[in-house]
């Protein structure tokens, strides 16, 4: 094994963790000001992965480019995703489910 | 250069041969074995998919379907879908004939990992039993896209065992990506640049960049969908709070641009056979390598445009129809570009080139309809009708399966060291090409005339036209089954294959047929750009 090995196992159990943690507040009820903090574990994993997994910090340039893209790739799905949920005039309402 | 590497080569003994222990073969880590691997895969895949095609067309004969229960024919119309866009069309190309040539065409002795990539075979295959064992207790009724609230709410197929098949092939994409990815990036051999790849490379480097970002996204929406179905998390079904919609926006985040790994791998095939067999440079060949890299960037820009009628709000579905002609643009210039190679040319009529022209042909039938159903206002007439269906069967089935077939009888000598014979490739294209329209141009009539796809049975008046499409199919179906035949034929009967027996200009033809297990003799070095084909005057002297 890698001599970087036990740093490895040690993110990805945090990783798991954190994933935990997230499911869980995922479940609590926030006042609407307060729910963009439910993103915290989310970015904390991101950094996790960018920091450990991609060695950012020592990464050539080709590897921050793509850790770069990642992001951008993730901006236009929010981006492009929330055009319709804010500018959505139908919505569709509750159904009865069969037994 | 070309012949001192081949001899030197040729003293080592080919892959094929290199051991021959079953051992050998599953714990391979040598690329051209993993992508026989892949290619025995994939095919019994297609087959699968096939029947399924094969038994909704057959129900289709009659108005009142000829399968008893419209569940069953759900059931058969899903199988076929998920069969085929999972584990046949994404893969296909890529994982076959991509592993194959990808170090070759590279002057590289493998992929970058190795391992990881015997590790991707083997996640496919789990991906693959978990579905077959899905369909085989019963199978999904969902259609390929597993739409909640129906999949999540209201069904009682076999929609988790369905979705795990799906989740656990998608890691295999994802490792396949990252192993081109860097690939590409860390083993060229010495002097080749950027451009001086083939063509082939550039259109795989795009896809790899679309497998890497899209399909965790798909991965995410699955696992979600399947977590909804099991624990009622309320994410999609607007009965717990969830929306709908949301599921669409997040699927179609991956599989539009999915539409282009699959047809990606097909343009870069295309590109190789056409300057072969025409003699000629590639036409425009900045533009064609830089093509393929802005379909990947635009093709995620575009997903809404399967969701015109979803419920999306209206804005949204402007901004997407806006959009998706922007997509259409790079893949219109590489027609282009295909037929400016052509033109002057000196153009042999061989099986690839055959195959080469037929997709031509019927992709920019598919793309062109593309921008039909894109309009915003004519696809609220024709969305979830068979006008869609036949519009991407001329893409993905005109144009990615037969560019599939295309490519496998072009490295055919590479890969297996036979030659096949030329006059059955030639007749399959022909029948292929032949049962193809007749099966699906039919289908743009019945659609654009309104009759629903995904139903069991349908009015009496649509039925000459489907009658039609059936007896298409039986052509089709007739001109997959002989290349099976006669490329078997050939890998025990067939000539010897020569190094070189197209004349074509690549690394990968600068090695024996079939390769030494290490590839080449000695490192080659790269001096000229590619596709340097002499002038047609010369060339038809030496003919
Ligand atoms: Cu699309």
């Amino acid at each position: 094994m890698p001599p970087r090995f036990p740093r490895l196992l040690i993110a990805w159990v945090l990783l798991l963790v954190l994933l935990g943690v997230e499911f869980g507040v995922a479940m609590l009820s926030f006042a609407p000001w307060l729910r963009v903090l439910i993103l915290l574990p989310a970015m904390a994993m991101a950094a996790i992965v960018g920091i450990v997994f991609m060695e950012i910090g020592r990464a050539p340039v080709v590897a921050r480019g793509f850790a770069t893209a990642g992001l951008f790739w993730l901006l236009v799905l929010l981006g492009l995703g929330s055009m319709d949920p804010l500018t959505r005039t139908y919505y569709h309402t509750t159904v009865e489910h069969p037994e | 250069m070309s012949t001192t590497v081949v001899e030197a080569a040729e003293l080592e003994k080919s892959y094929l041969v290199d051991k021959s222990t079953v051992a050998s073969w599953l714990l391979t880590t040598d690329h051209k074995r993993i992508a026989i691997l892949y290619l025995g895969s994939i095919t019994f895949f297609f087959f699968i998919g096939g029947i399924a095609a094969a038994a909704v067309r057959l129900n289709l004969l009659v108005p009142e379907g000829l399968i008893p229960s419209a569940e069953t024919y759900n059931r058969l119309f899903t199988t076929h879908g998920v069969i085929m866009v999972w584990f046949f069309l994404v893969p296909a190309v890529p994982v076959s004939l991509g592993n194959f040539v990808v170090p070759l065409m590279l002057g590289a002795r493998d992929l970058a990992f190795p391992k990881l990539n015997l590790i991707s075979w083997y996640l496919f295959i789990i991906g693959g039993i978990i579905e077959l064992y899905a369909l085989f207790i019963g199978g999904v009724d969902t259609g390929w896209t597993f739409y909640p609230p129906m999949s999540t709410s209201f069904n009682q197929s076999h929609v988790v065992l369905a979705v795990i098949g799906v989740f656990v092939s998608g890691f295999s994409s994802i490792a396949t990506g990252l192993n081109f990815i860097v690939t590409i990036h860390r083993l060229r051999a010495p002097g080749m640049t950027w451009y001086k790849m083939p063509i082939f490379l550039w259109s795989l480097y795009s896809t790899s960049v679309i497998l890497v970002l899209a399909t965790p996204v798909l991965a995410i929406t699955l696992l979600l969908l399947g977590f909804e179905r099991i624990f009622r998390i309320g994410v999609f079904d607007p009965a717990i709070g969830g929306d709908p919609i949301l599921f669409q926006h997040m699927f179609w985040f991956y599989s539009h641009p999915a539409v282009y790994i699959m047809i990606l791998p097909g343009f870069g095939v295309i590109s190789e056979i056409i300057p072969v067999f025409c003699r000629r440079r590639l036409f425009g060949y900045k533009f064609v390598a830089w093509c393929s890299v802005s379909i990947a960037v635009i093709s995620f820009f575009v997903w809404g445009h399967h969701m015109f009628v979803s419920g999306q709000s209206l804005y949204a579905s402007v901004v997407f129809s806006l959009l998706s002609y922007a997509v259409a643009v790079p893949s219109a210039i590489k027609v282009f570009n295909w037929i400016g190679t052509m033109h002057k040319g000196f153009i042999r009529f061989d099986a690839p080139m055959l195959y080469a022209l037929g997709f031509v042909g019927l992709f920019t039938i598919g793309g062109l309809t593309g921008l039909f159903v894109a309009a915003l206002a004519a696809d609220v007439h024709l969305t979830q009708t068979y006008f869609v269906v036949a519009h991407f069967h001329y893409v993905m089935v005109g144009g990615m399966v037969t560019a599939f077939f295309g490519g496998l009888h072009y490295w055919w000598p590479k890969i297996t060291g036979r030659m096949y014979p030329e006059m059955w490739g030639r007749a399959a294209a022909l029948i292929i090409f032949i049962g193809f329209n007749v099966t699906f141009a039919p289908q743009f009539l019945l659609g654009y005339l309104g009759m629903p796809r995904r139903y069991h049975s349908y009015p009496p008046d649509f039925q000459v036209l489907n009658v039609l499409s059936s007896a298409g199919a039986t052509i089709l179906a007739a001109g997959y089954l002989l290349p099976l035949g006669y490329l078997t034929w050939s890998l025990f009967r067939g000539e010897r294959a020569p190094a070189n027996p197209w004349g074509a200009t690549g690394l990968e033809w600068q090695t024996p047929s079939p390769p030494p297990a290490k590839n080449f003799a000695t490192t080659p070095v790269v001096t000229e750009p590619p596709y340097t084909f002499p002038p047609p005057e010369l060339v038809q002297n030496r003919v």
